[in-house]
């Protein structure tokens, strides 16, 4: 099988076969030999990269697919791989819409603050909402120079990881 | 249960004899919660948690031998509900409070209120909590002791208008802090007047949700500072002893993160003219039982009063593995009317060196937000001179309501090189996955040269540390990309084998799951 594989800024071609635990790697053209088995369960995967042994925790990130978060040794970096077919058509689809920046909330918490209204001018590192997690207060600030086109953060409200709390126009960008 | 109601405040403990304590109610949660538990076992003294409702499954629970839930979630509502703790105490006939540290152990009037039920409180009396849990009292006990003080303000600061005329005489940068607050929380450093105002707002806002107290007090922020701190202990026979130092310096956001004991800067002479003052505090408020004197050192190591928590420290156990004391024996025993056990040793001298790295949830990569999740995978290090206090379990849920320390790793080396080699190793085989945590910014601090060299200052997070540090090298990405690759390269291949092809017991695994996908991301 080949994969288009993508991680952190960087682009892989890897090309896969053999069966567990014997594994034929071929990334970007450099061959690796590649012993691997889950241990008691198959989140935990022991790797021997060319005899290089490491302990890897892979999880299919459910939101994305093709998207792994793979952690070792206390680092987290989330992989995406596509097989040819996916890859192809994701570079047919059309780039997203620019100029509109979301402020989402980076955990969860409670909502104790609501600095701006719609209409509101605001510029890179005005402070928008403050949520509160685990005592502390974290000031959300924005990243861009813009106008405020929808605020959906309540004050008093619970809100998830990842909840939209925010809308800005940014400036320069607008599509 | 010995019921007894003491007329009058006396300032100094009266020495009574010693009684024996049969059960001892914990009133706190997490890793310190376990911590006592394991202590009060040893010490063939029944325990007795208490847990709100998401606590249910919560490690200390199980290792108690008693719990009571307290009914809500919030802190509010729970662990700082004295009222209730006390209720459960009288109805499960619990002989002591154990208040462990952060919620009720720095709450003059929960200790009062303890003494009023005949409930023996497992920590300083009330008038020392009061005059020291204060930090503007405290600054007057310490300066009418000859302890050395920060310059600050004389008293609260009423208002903003004040703040900046303070701020002024003072020079900037200058730090605000809630007069009630402790432990790294309710405090700001302000480096202009520009700023002052926001940042008198929030804190006074902080101070005022977490402590109920919105007051304020100003200090001069000591340059490149380091923070030091001597633990104390006092008994009810008037003996006062200090146990050496920590060096708590490397922080974020004045949370501790990392700690270790001995200090690289204390000299022998340091630590005696330290333990001095400290144990000289100590004595002129009669304090019984464990404390912690902070001081904020410069370079030179000129030291200066902070503040003295009156409770056991999250830190404690590296003053445990270079002085080879159970610090909550100690705690108990001395509350229980015994002297202290080591008054034969003193003055204590550290043997070999100890770091303590605190493991938060929290995400190294975005500005170390907490994060909360269950914890799929859990793998604690054991093996030579290592030590672990978790509060978790594989399969727990860390909830949102409370602090994000998951626990502490701890170890002992013969000397410094050694200790960080074996912290080194330590991380190594520490896992916890399913949520984030700041193992890898552990990792990435024991190998910085300034830390190895022990030129250490508070700033040194703040300075040095970049998110993108913690990204993985581009020959190390291949280890992240081989390993998804290889997974999605079974998942793709599963659907497709018959049964009992001669698959691999991985894709068989795989396909006994009900839903491969969807199993992976509960987890």
């Amino acid at each position: 099988m080949k994969y288009q594989v993508r991680a952190q800024d960087h682009q892989f071609e890897v090309e896969v076969g053999g069966e567990a635990p014997q594994y034929l790697l071929r990334i970007d053209g450099r061959q690796a030999t590649v012993d691997a088995c889950t241990l008691g369960d198959r989140s935990l995967l022991s790797v021997l990269l060319d005899h290089v042994s490491y302990l890897a925790h892979v999880v299919p990130v459910h939101a994305a697919p093709g998207a792994f978060d793979v952690s070792i040794g206390g680092k987290q970096v989330r992989i995406r791989v596509l097989d040819e077919l996916a890859a192809m058509a994701q570079q047919m689809q059309a780039p997203a819409v620019r100029g509109r920046v979301v402020l989402r909330s980076p955990m969860p918490g409670l909502v104790i603050d609501v600095r701006v209204r719609p209409g509101d001018r605001v510029r890179a590192g005005s402070p928008l909402v403050v949520v509160e997690a685990m005592k502390m207060q974290n000031e959300l600030a924005s990243e861009v120079a813009g106008t405020v086109s929808e605020v959906q953060a309540q004050l008093n409200q619970a809100v998830e990881s990842g909840a939209t709390l925010v809308v800005i126009e940014a400036d320069g960008k607008a599509s | 249960m010995v019921r007894s109601r003491r007329v009058g405040t006396p300032a100094v403990e009266r020495r009574r004899p010693a009684r024996r304590l049969r059960k001892v109610l914990v009133a706190n949660r997490g890793e310190i919660a376990v911590r006592v538990c394991k202590a009060l076992r040893e010490l063939g003294i029944a325990s007795v948690a208490v847990y709100s409702e998401v606590d249910r499954t919560a490690l200390h629970v199980s290792r108690a031998d008693e719990a009571y839930p307290l009914d809500g979630n919030a802190s509010l509502d729970t662990y700082l509900r004295g009222d209730k703790i006390l209720a459960i105490a009288a109805a499960c006939g619990a002989d002591a409070i154990h208040p462990g540290y952060g919620f009720l152990s720095e709450n003059a009037a929960f200790a009062a209120a303890c003494r009023d039920a005949g409930v023996l409180f497992i920590g300083p009396s009330p008038e020392a909590i009061a005059r020291m849990g204060d930090k503007l009292q405290a600054r007057e006990t310490a300066r009418r002791a000859e302890v050395p003080l920060v310059p600050g303000s004389p008293g609260p600061v009423r208002d903003l208008r004040e703040a900046l005329a303070i701020a002024a005489d003072l020079g900037y940068p200058v730090m605000l802090k809630a007069a009630a607050g402790g432990g790294g929380k309710g405090m700001r450093r302000v480096e202009a007047p520009a700023e002052l105002e926001s940042a008198f707002a929030r804190t006074t806002e902080e101070a005022r949700r977490a402590f109920a107290n919105p007051e304020l007090f100003l200090e001069k922020y000591i340059l490149d500072p380091r923070h030091i701190e001597v633990q104390v202990f006092g008994d009810q026979h008037g003996h006062y002893a200090a146990l050496g130092e920590r060096e708590c310096t490397i922080q974020r956001r004045h949370q501790k993160v990392i700690e270790e004991a001995p200090s690289p800067l204390v000299t022998p002479e340091l630590r005696a003219s330290m333990g001095k003052t400290a144990t000289s505090l100590a004595a002129a408020v009669g304090y019984v039982g464990a404390g912690t004197v902070e001081f904020v050192a410069d370079q030179a190591g000129n030291f200066y009063f902070l503040e003295m928590n009156t409770r056991l420290q999250v830190e404690h156990p590296v003053t445990e593995l270079v002085t080879g004391l159970d610090l909550v024996h100690e705690q108990i025993r001395v509350a229980a009317g015994e002297p202290l056990s080591f008054l034969d040793r003193l003055p204590l001298e550290p043997r070999g060196w100890a770091i303590e790295c605190r493991i938060y949830a929290e995400d190294p990569r975005r500005d170390f937000l907490p994060a909360v999740g269950r914890i799929v995978k859990l793998s604690i290090p054991y093996g030579p001179g290592v030590r672990n206090d978790f509060g978790i379990y594989e399969g727990y849920e860390v909830p949102v309501h409370y602090d994000p320390l998951l626990g502490k790793l701890a170890v002992w080396g013969e000397d410094r090189p050694q200790a960080i080699a074996r912290m080194k190793r330590a991380l190594h085989d520490l896992a916890i996955e399913g949520l984030r945590t700041n193992v890898a910014f552990h990792a990435w601090a024991m190998d910085q040269p300034a830390f190895r060299d022990g030129r250490l200052d508070t700033g040194f997070i703040a300075r040095s540390f970049k998110p993108e540090m913690l990204d993985p090298a581009p020959a190390e990405l291949e280890r992240f990309v081989a390993a998804a690759v290889l997974r999605a390269y079974e998942l793709d291949r599963t659907p497709r084998l018959p049964r009992n092809s001669g698959a691999s017991a991985w894709a068989r695994a795989a396909r006994a799951g009900k839903d491969v996908l969807d199993e992976d991301a509960a987890g």
